[in-house]
């Protein structure tokens, strides 16, 4: 799945509602939120990532996030390197890279 | 000054970026600045209000020239709602502040019985955009 635009206090609920969709639909196959068109990450939808991370652990279903390479998407970057979540989350930068082989 | 609700938030964002441009700031100061900014009016539009008529959230922002070839942009969030102290289980305000401290290079935070005002004042940027 991806999101695109700003993710803040209006629109995290849809990240997390999709994300927990998917998660369900999942199976054990490894689902990946593409995060390359986000434009702004606030403190809500960085809550929304680290639920679904532990909804993930807990299925036991990877969670793949992707983000641009770290200079592209700072919006994206910085409040997850703030935060500490670039260490919770398993990211990757690119689709191609997070999809399965 | 605009109403303390969700769909405020991007709007004052696209405001400060489209005044911090027009003042030649740095893109990397302007996304900090914008995150510190949203993240303290998304905590006057989630906590300020809770159980009063909702009120305003009023922004203002201020560039000043410190010395020889640095500027300054000072800003601050400021409701008139009731400061509410963080609670132990508010991850999602614990971050909100995390995000602030780690955006700006001064944030002092000043909440009364009468409202809450942050101030913020980002990194020093020099006069030409650099």
């Amino acid at each position: 799945m991806f999101a695109t635009g700003e993710v803040d206090v209006l629109t995290a609920g849809r990240l997390r509602a999709s994300v927990n969709k998917a998660l369900r639909e999942a199976e054990n196959r490894p689902v990946v939120v593409d995060l390359t068109a986000v434009t702004f990450l606030g403190s809500h939808g960085l809550a929304a990532l680290a639920d679904a991370a532990s909804t993930a652990q807990q299925r036991r279903d990877p969670l793949r996030v992707v983000v641009d390479v770290v200079d592209e998407t700072p919006a994206v970057i910085r409040p997850l390197q703030i935060t500490g979540l670039d260490g919770v989350l398993s990211l990757y930068y690119s689709v191609e890279e997070a999809l399965p082989q | 000054m605009l109403p303390a609700q969700p769909a405020a938030l991007s709007l004052i964002r696209g405001r400060l970026r489209q005044w911090l441009i027009t003042h030649r700031w740095p893109d990397v100061e302007i996304e900090d600045l914008v995150l510190a900014v949203s993240e303290a009016a998304s905590n006057v539009v989630d906590h300020a209000y809770l159980h009063d008529t909702p009120g305003n959230i009023e922004i203002a922002g201020r560039v000043t020239a410190t010395s020889a070839g640095v500027r300054v942009a000072d800003l601050t969030v400021r409701d008139h709602g009731r400061w509410r102290p963080v609670p132990a289980h508010s991850e999602n305000r614990r971050r909100g502040i995390l995000l602030m401290k780690a955006a700006v290079a001064e944030l002092v935070i000043d909440g009364t019985e009468h409202g809450t005002c942050v101030r913020m004042r980002g990194r020093s940027v020099g006069d030409r955009g650099d």
